[in-house]
C-alpha cells in the first residue's frame, strides 16, 4: 500500500490511466540501473527517480569537466574536477533524500557487467562507447531484463526498447564496434534531455504496464524537424552472438 | 524509378544534405545503391557506409518505407517510396 507521502507525492500521476496505485507501487518496487549519467542519463534518472523508482543504480566514472556543462544538467559548476556520480547522486538526493541511490565510480567493464546488472531490475544504456553498451546488452540477454537503450547525434536521437526474447537486441543491430565511429559528437543538452525522456517514458510503461511500449522498434527523434517516427526491426537475428540462442528456441 | 532518400546522423554532413530524390534502376539491389552514393557523395560518407571491401556494413540499418531491410542484396520493392539510411550512434 502506498504511504500516506506517496500518495501526497504522487497525487497528479496516479490519475494517468492504467498507472494507479497498482503502477505506483511497480515502480516503487523497482531498481533501476542508468550508465552512465552524463548529457542522456542524467535527465533520464532524475525523471526515473521523480516518477518513484524506489531505488537507482547510477553507473559513471571520471570527473567533472567544463565541456560536460552544457547538457550534464545533474551537475553544477563549482564541483569541476569532482566525481560525476557522486554529484549526480547529489543532486538527487537533495530532490528526493528518501531514495536509495547507489553510486558506482566506474564505467561498465568486463569485470563489473554481470555483478552491476545483478543489482537491478531495468537497465537504461545511456553510455558512450559501443563496448560498454554491449556488455550491458550481454548481461541483460543473459538474465532476461529489460533494457533501454539511448543515442544521440546533433539534433537526431534514437531509443531502442530490448526485451531478451521478444524483441531484437542491441548485437542484432550492431554485430560489431562501427569500425568509423567517433567518441566525440556534436550535441545540444536539450536534444540529449528529450532523447532522454522518451528513453524514461518507454521504461516507466513497461514497469508499470501502461500505454504501448514500442517492441520491435526503433525509435527515432529529429529535433531539426521535430519528427518522431518508428522504424520497424527484423526479427531477432538467430545468428546473433548474444541473443541468437533465445531466437533459435 | 525515383525514390526519395533520407540520410541520418553523421550522413547528412557526408552528403551536404539530409533528403533528396534520387533515380534508382527498380532491379538494383541494396548494396549497388549504397555503392552509386557512396560513389557519388566521396569518402565521407563510403567509410560510413561500406566497408574495406565496399561491402555495406553491417552496423548500417537500411529502412525502406519504415521497415528494416536486412538482405543488402534484395532489390527495392516496386511500390517503395523511401530509403532511410542510419548510422550507429550512441550515447553520452
Ligand atoms: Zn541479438
Amino acid at each position: 500500500m502506498l504511504s500516506d507521502t506517496d500518495r501526497a507525492t504522487y497525487e497528479w500521476q496516479l490519475d494517468v490511466p492504467g498507472l494507479g496505485e497498482d503502477g505506483q507501487l511497480k515502480l516503487g518496487a523497482t531498481t533501476a540501473l542508468v550508465s552512465r549519467v552524463g548529457g542522456l542519463g542524467g535527465p533520464l534518472a532524475m525523471s526515473l527517480v521523480a516518477a518513484g523508482v524506489g531505488r537507482i543504480v547510477l553507473v559513471h566514472g571520471g570527473e567533472l569537466q567544463e565541456s560536460d556543462l552544457n547538457r550534464q544538467t545533474l551537475m553544477s559548476r563549482d564541483w569541476l574536477g569532482r566525481s560525476r556520480v557522486e554529484c549526480a547522486a547529489e543532486t538527487i538526493a537533495r530532490f528526493k533524500p528518501e531514495i536509495e541511490v547507489v553510486a558506482v565510480n566506474e564505467n561498465f567493464n568486463d569485470g563489473n557487467a554481470a555483478e552491476l546488472v545483478e543489482m537491478a531490475d531495468i537497465v537504461f544504456d545511456c553510455a558512450p562507447l559501443f563496448e560498454e553498451r554491449f556488455l550491458m546488452n550481454r548481461e541483460c540477454v543473459k538474465s532476461g531484463k529489460p533494457m533501454i537503450d539511448s543515442a544521440m547525434y546533433s539534433l537526431q536521437g534514437q531509443v531502442m526498447v530490448i526485451v531478451p526474447g521478444k524483441t531484437p537486441c542491441l548485437s542484432c543491430i550492431y554485430p560489431e564496434v562501427p569500425g568509423h565511429w567517433r567518441r566525440r559528437f556534436p550535441v545540444i543538452g536539450a536534444v540529449s534531455s528529450m532523447v532522454a525522456q522518451v528513453g524514461a517514458l518507454e521504461g516507466i510503461k513497461l514497469i508499470c504496464g501502461i500505454g504501448e511500449v514500442s517492441l520491435g522498434d526503433l525509435i527515432m527523434i529529429d529535433a531539426g524537424r521535430m519528427e518522431l517516427e518508428k522504424v520497424k526491426l527484423s526479427p531477432r537475428d538467430h545468428d546473433c552472438d548474444v541473443c541468437g540462442e533465445l531466437a533459435r528456441r | 524509378m525515383t525514390i526519395q532518400i533520407h540520410y541520418r546522423g553523421q550522413l547528412a554532413a557526408a552528403m551536404g544534405v539530409d533528403a533528396e530524390k534520387i533515380e534508382i534502376d527498380h532491379h538494383s539491389s541494396m548494396s549497388a545503391i549504397l555503392q552509386d552514393l557512396a560513389k557519388k557523395a566521396g569518402p565521407e560518407f563510403s567509410n560510413i557506409v561500406l566497408d574495406d571491401e565496399g561491402v555495406p556494413r553491417r552496423t548500417l540499418l537500411i529502412a525502406v518505407d519504415g521497415e528494416q531491410v536486412a538482405d543488402y542484396d534484395s532489390c527495392l520493392a516496386p511500390g517503395a517510396n523511401e530509403i532511410t539510411l542510419i548510422p550507429p550512434i550512441s550515447g553520452g
